[in-house]
């Protein structure tokens, strides 16, 4: 599992060459792995679905099978309100932990509230996060948690190129020893052009690497994949595909 | 929602139901640990100081031209040129060209000064909601041609000086385009 650190670093290598070549700017920027101290905008939808190579993190035995055969997924349903830009924004999201069994017989629900410090050419925000409230199914049992995150969204000239970046700082009550134990976690994210972005995040106990990015057809769609434990400090090393999809036209772009 | 976006995330579905053996159901770590990350638009750029500069020096050309009584327009511009000046920052990267304009501007006030009419007052002169940053005075009528001439002559000075400023600055295009701008009055100033 060493090589995929090995690999990971030489994909950021050349990552950051071929970013640099030709582009005056660079503006889409993400982490993975680590909350945000963002919203969805007002009015806009969502539905996220991850897939991760494994799940058995966390539940103190190993599951045989191979690489493939221990994935799951989630999906994330959710919806912003407000505007933080303005004062307060707010975002509701649905959780559905597993993909297995009988879809939606477990989940819990996700309340965040965030507002912009300051705009200009460094926006800043401010977001609180409930998790795991209401939770149904076997997804009752983690008490609430809560999380305060600090996100600002800096500009820097790297590499020749003027770069996005995106910068967060945050702590909760339930970061470390299996989501159990209060934490801090941070990261960075970086616009290797304006359709791609590279991140890295420490997430309280171990570091994950990410990589987000779009494509010009599918203007609503972004696309997350991220090595989490990416060190294997922890013994808890997986891959994460994220595919998000927002609209802002749902009931007629009315609600 | 677009077909090819209903194919993309069908198929990530699709992959993740399908039945695996082996793995306990709802257990461990959530796939989706944190939601989705949203990130704000950029903001929208705001004007340079050079192009508010050369902006407002534009603008000031215009309002100085629609002057009924042409005697006032070195006076107007005068004021305006100043106004301008003032309008860039207070850094060192500017103060050449922030210098050049408000001694641009004290030129055109003394040749007002050593021509000024004895019979038109001063005022602030005033259409389409713009004002005269300050009262401006009236050149003698019979005083016209000479106030001119000089008026003429410290503007292509200030132009000249702001384009040499340009050679040794890092803002040298901005420089350049307020030398531009700044020189433009000499069109305004050959036709009255």
């Amino acid at each position: 599992m060493q090589g995929i650190a090995r690999f990971s670093t030489s994909v950021v290598l050349a990552a950051l060459m071929a970013g640099s070549a030709g582009a005056e700017d660079a503006n889409y920027v993400t982490i993975a792995g680590i909350r945000a101290g963002t919203v969805a905008p007002g009015g806009l939808a969502f539905v996220s679905v991850s897939l991760s190579s494994r799940r058995d993190i966390g539940t103190g035995y190993a599951t045989s099978g191979g690489f493939w055969d221990k994935r799951d997924g989630s999906i994330a349903l959710g919806m912003g309100f407000g505007n933080a830009d303005q004062g307060l924004g707010f975002q509701v999201t649905a959780n559905i932990t597993s993909l297995k069994d009988d879809f939606g017989d477990a989940g819990y629900l996700t309340l965040k509230a965030a507002t912009r410090l300051q705009g200009g050419g460094t926006p800043m925000y401010l977001g609180v996060t409930a998790d795991h409230i209401a939770g149904w199914g076997v997804a009752e049992s983690p008490d609430e948690s809560f999380d305060l995150t600090l996100t600002a969204f800096p500009t820097a000239a790297i590499g020749g190129v003027d770069r996005r970046l995106m910068l967060t700082l945050g702590a909760g009550t339930n970061i470390r020893n299996n989501d159990s134990d209060p934490g801090v976690y941070f990261g960075a994210g970086m616009a290797m052009n304006d359709n791609w972005a590279l991140s890295a995040a420490w997430t309280g106990e171990d570091v994950t690497l990410g990589t987000g990015f779009r494509l010009a057809a599918l203007p609503d769609m972004q696309f997350t994949a991220s090595v989490e434990d990416a060190f294997d400090q922890n013994d808890a090393r997986r891959f994460t595909l994220q595919v998000t999809l927002t609209t802002d036209r749902l009931f007629g772009g009315k609600f | 929602m677009r077909k090819a976006e209903w194919m993309a995330l069908s198929g990530a579905l699709a992959f993740a139901l399908v039945p695996v053996s082996g793995v306990p159901a709802l257990a461990g770590k959530d796939a989706v640990d944190v939601g989705p990350v949203f990130v704000p638009p950029l903001a929208e750029a705001e004007p340079s100081a050079v192009a508010q500069a050369v902006e407002e020096i534009n603008l000031a050309r215009d309002f100085c031209s629609r002057l009924k009584r042409k005697e006032y327009v070195i006076d107007c511009l005068a004021a305006e040129m100043d106004s301008a000046a003032d309008a860039l920052p207070s850094t060192p990267e500017y103060a050449p060209a922030k210098a050049a304009l408000k001694d641009g501007s004290r030129k055109l006030a003394k040749i007002v000064t050593d021509n000024r009419s004895s019979s038109l007052p001063a005022g602030v002169a005033r259409d389409s909601g713009h004002a005269t940053p300050r009262p401006i005075r009236a050149v003698e009528t019979s005083r016209m041609e000479v106030a001119t001439d000089a008026a003429i002559g410290v503007i292509e000075e200030t132009g000249t000086i702001l384009l040499r400023s340009s050679e040794t600055s890092a803002e040298a295009a901005g420089f350049v385009a307020i030398s531009t701008a700044v020189r433009s009055n000499t069109i305004l100033l050959r036709s009255i």
